[in-house]
């Protein structure tokens, strides 16, 4: 079979029946998709001037979906390609939330338009960057990809919060994620900012690490804000 | 040039309450010590002065800046030593009041003491400081201990780099000091400056084109600006015109439209990778692995477990040196000996032989005589335990234990409300509670302050205090001593847990620099004990002849003898109590263990059964703080918040006492 024609359309189709399927709503009714859980309203199916029921048929024709009827089902190349989608989807929220701590909003729609753009190594990349999230900002599962599974079974992910550091172990600031404001003016004073490398010297009963000279003991919170780049 | 108003950048609108200890340093020879917390700025100042302040091992130790005089070379400076500070942007109020003095005095001269195995901190804020234009010198001290670590800093190539001249030292053995007092007429402005992106430096620009030209320090001042400043916004927009101060308002408010990232940050990070590139250049170390031994008892001291073994004997060692050694055998032979025996006998005898007055001679030898009431007192049941006391403090601070202490308490001052930093006053409460209500300034928000400032006026008993109680609970069942410790352990966990839940503000985030384990330095112990004592005798043996004075005037004019029948439904009946007693917490106001050494001798002379010295000790343990330490409060938190606690904690003392003395009974404890 010649490899499948993907779209925005086909991909947006492919996350929703994949959702859909988690959600435990499958097979599908093709009269009646489950519109809440449409990736982007407006929505892009309709948006391009294709019916879905056009793009159902044209994901019939390469073998994507399996139709009996009215019912719809991912086939298993569907399920693949689905999961790659839905993978790109996900991590791209956990990048902007967690991150970037950009809005609710402005992330859905960001996700729904940066799945369709990212290839095979940059997805490695965030995916590696974040530490193999698990979950999406709303709790439901990242696909695993290659770089998590070869990553889980060989080393601990690249990014972790401070306090999953082994005492004595020594790693770089990645980034400081906190709300604190007055907290990160008081610790850039103290030299601790992206890049600087500091050692973990006691985790309770409170953060003890070690910047330069300088001992720092933090409260357990920032033990979780502080994250850092194993080396 | 135009210097700020007196009220310049003095954000007293932010901390009404906050004193000021120094008058305003004259424009010219004026130096200025500054520098990183704990990095042995009130060292060099001592060698610099002559003048002595408190020396320790911990970031924090000076709270307030002290002013002392200088000559060399025929200059003759007026030195200022000042709290830590890690920035211009400061958080606490100790580092505001350095930083303020640095903004206000732009033509005096800056020592920065740098911490030499501690470079990069160091030049950071050396970067910021160089924004000031002020004149300076850098002092790398602790060159000793940088070499220990196999830090090797190129002095000349840093000195050239920085365009100051650069001395090293090691303060506490005086080496390098001449040097460093030669290089001071030599201070120069620093020739350094920090590129920032390009939004804050053409932000910065614009802003310095508004300000008066007259300022000197436009540049840190624009910064601040650009960072947000609080006090440094609201004291230029009341100074500066309308139409200026909507200008700067609207740079400053365009820079941050273009960043993502706060300009703050963007300014520190700017700094950070200067200062990182800068000590790279001109220092180089040597990696060692193996660990001296003082620094891996330095992390066994603040280790979950082997924490907690070392507290234990901490404790141990000092109830043995206090509790018994100076408490029981000190005081035994100074008050049942030297004065029960030798003076007062003698003076008595003397006293009524050559005194024809009675009134006068009992105002000597009475019961509530000068010389037999309140020497004693002074001298013979405080002295030798608070000495005792402030020798095994003195210690702790010197080898840096103390912090130690606020890492292995954080878990317990969360149950508080507070976080592990406050460990810090509330143990130095434990020495004296006036000081420590002061040193609450290291706090970063008002609401720890205050919740510190209570917890000290009710349940942390002041050194002298703790001696006595814990001499007079010496000779009781161990009982009575677990049930005093619980009940002001409960009581300071309620009242704090109750003023964390009503008081606004969020509790402040824990960041604590822990200074390395120092090898104690006998000689600094010691002038800082003797120092203390000096303090002692200055301050408490004329308050504790002013309350025997009060005393005798009041049983004299027969005036005692009525409190005592008003404090009969009190002391007698709610607190189940003798009468006598109520002289005690007459005097309890004037000072803690001036109370508490009343009840001293009503226990020694049998008229205390074990119940009545329990309710006594946890009563008088709770109750008001003494006069300096109110002082202190009224000074530091204001006349209306210290008089709600100096109320709430009488109430509290007498109420807890009276509920003790019924449950006792009720539960048919006997002690």
């Amino acid at each position: 079979m010649p490899s499948p024609i993907l779209s925005e359309p086909i991909e947006e189709m492919l996350e929703l029946v994949w959702t859909a399927q988690e959600d435990g709503l499958t097979p599908l009714d093709r009269d009646h998709l489950p519109q809440q859980l449409l990736c982007f309203l407006p929505h892009p199916i309709e948006a391009d001037g294709h019916q879905p029921q056009e793009t159902i048929d044209a994901m019939i024709r390469q073998g994507l979906l399996s139709g009996a009827g009215r019912t719809i089902e991912l086939t298993d190349p569907g399920k693949a390609l689905a999961r790659e989608v839905v993978r790109r989807h996900r991590l791209t929220e956990v990048l902007l939330r967690n991150v970037l701590q950009v809005s609710e909003e402005a992330m859905e729609s960001t996700a729904c338009q940066v799945e369709h753009i990212l290839n095979a190594e940059v997805t490695g990349a965030v995916c590696a960057f974040l530490g193999h999230p698990p979950t999406c900002p709303h709790g439901r599962g990242i696909p695993r990809g290659r770089c998590c599974e070869v990553t889980l079974k060989a080393v601990e992910p690249l990014i972790v919060p401070l306090a999953q550091l082994k005492i004595g172990e020594e790693a770089r600031v990645a980034f400081i994620h906190t709300k604190r404001h007055q907290y990160l003016k008081r610790l850039s004073a103290l030299g601790m900012a992206p890049g600087r490398r500091i050692r973990l010297r006691q985790k309770q009963p409170a953060v003890v690490i070690q910047v330069g000279e300088t001992e720092l003991a933090l409260d357990p919170q920032a033990g979780q804000e502080i994250l850092v780049r194993r080396i | 040039m135009i210097r700020l108003p007196s009220r310049a950048l003095r954000c007293s609108h932010l901390s009404p309450a906050r004193p000021r200890e120094v008058a305003k340093p004259a424009l010219t020879h004026s130096l200025i010590v500054t520098g990183n917390p704990n990095v042995g700025k009130s060292v060099i100042f001592q060698l610099l002065t002559g003048r002595y302040t408190t020396v320790s091992n911990y970031p924090g130790t000076t709270v307030m800046v002290s002013e002392g005089k200088a000559q060399w070379d025929g200059l003759s400076f007026r030195v200022f030593d000042t709290p830590g500070i890690n920035s211009l942007l400061a958080s606490s109020e100790d580092e505001l009041v350095a930083r303020d003095l640095l903004l206000e005095n732009p033509r005096a001269t800056v020592l920065v003491v740098a911490d030499a195995k501690n470079l990069r901190r160091a030049l950071t804020l050396v970067l910021e400081l160089a924004e000031t234009g002020m004149k300076a010198v850098l002092n790398l001290n602790m060159i000793d201990e940088a070499r220990e670590r196999r830090i090797a800093v190129d002095q000349e190539k840093l000195s050239a780099i920085l365009g100051v001249p650069v001395a090293a030292t090691v303060a506490t053995e005086r080496l390098g000091i001449d040097r460093l007092k030669k290089f001071l007429p030599q201070a120069r402005p620093f020739q350094i400056a920090v590129r920032y992106p390009d939004v804050v430096e053409t932000a910065l620009a614009s802003l310095e084109a508004r300000l008066p030209r007259e300022l000197q320090n436009r540049r840190s001042l624009g910064l601040l600006w650009l960072a947000r400043d609080p006090a440094v916004i609201e004291e230029l927009s009341h100074r500066l015109e309308k139409p200026v101060v909507e200008d700067l308002r609207r740079i400053a408010g365009q820079a941050q439209a273009q960043s993502a990232s706060p300009l703050a940050l963007l300014i520190t990070q700017a700094r950070l990778r200067q200062a990182q590139r800068l000590t790279r250049e001109v220092s180089s170390t040597e990696p060692s692995r193996r660990r001296p031994w003082l620094s891996r008892l330095g992390d066994l001291s603040m280790h979950r477990i082997w924490g907690i073994p070392i507290l234990l004997a901490a404790l141990t060692v000092m109830y043995f040196l206090v509790g018994d050694l100076a408490a029981q055998r000190g005081v035994g032979f100074l008050e049942e000996t030297f004065f029960g025996e030798w003076i007062v006998p003698r003076v008595t005898w003397l006293a009524h032989r050559l005194i024809p007055f009675p009134l006068l001679a009992n105002l000597l030898v009475g019961e509530y005589g000068l010389l037999t009431m309140a020497l004693p007192y002074a001298l013979a049941i405080i002295l030798p335990i608070v000495g005792m006391f402030f020798l095994c403090f003195g210690f702790m601070e010197d080898v840096g234990y103390l912090p130690r202490l606020a890492v292995m308490a954080n878990r317990f001052c969360r149950l508080l409300g507070l976080n592990g930093k406050a460990v810090l006053p509330l143990v130095l409460g434990l020495g004296c509670d006036t000081m420590a209500t002061m040193t609450a300034r290291i706090l970063d928000s008002k609401r720890d302050r205050v919740i510190v400032t209570l917890l000290l006026a009710l349940g942390i008993p002041c050194s002298a205090q703790l001696g006595v109680i814990l001499a007079m609970l010496a000779g009781q069942p161990i009982l009575s001593l677990w049930i005093w410790l619980g009940v002001v352990l409960t009581l300071l966990i309620v009242v704090g847990q109750i003023a964390a839940r009503v008081l606004p503000g969020e509790e402040s985030p824990f960041l604590y620099e822990v200074p390395p384990l120092r090898k104690p330095k006998l000689s600094n112990i010691a002038v800082k004990t003797l120092g203390r004592v000096e303090w002692y005798l200055k301050e408490a043996v004329p308050l504790f002849f002013l309350g025997t004075l009060f005393l005798f005037a009041l049983d004299a004019l027969g005036i005692l003898k009525v409190l005592e029948r008003l404090g009969q439904p009190l002391v007698a009946g709610w607190l189940g109590l003798p009468a006598k007693a109520t002289g005690a917490f007459l005097v309890g106001f004037l000072r803690r263990d001036f109370g508490a050494a009343g009840l001293f001798v009503l226990q020694k002379e049998g008229a205390l059964n074990g119940t009545q010295i329990l309710v006594s000790l946890v009563t008088i343990t709770l109750f008001v703080p003494c006069i300096a330490q109110y002082f202190m409060m009224i000074k530091e938190r204001g006349a209306r918040t210290a008089t709600a606690m100096f109320v709430l904690v009488t109430g509290i003392s007498i109420l807890v006492g009276g509920v003790l003395l019924r449950v006792l009974t009720a539960l048919r404890v006997s002690l």
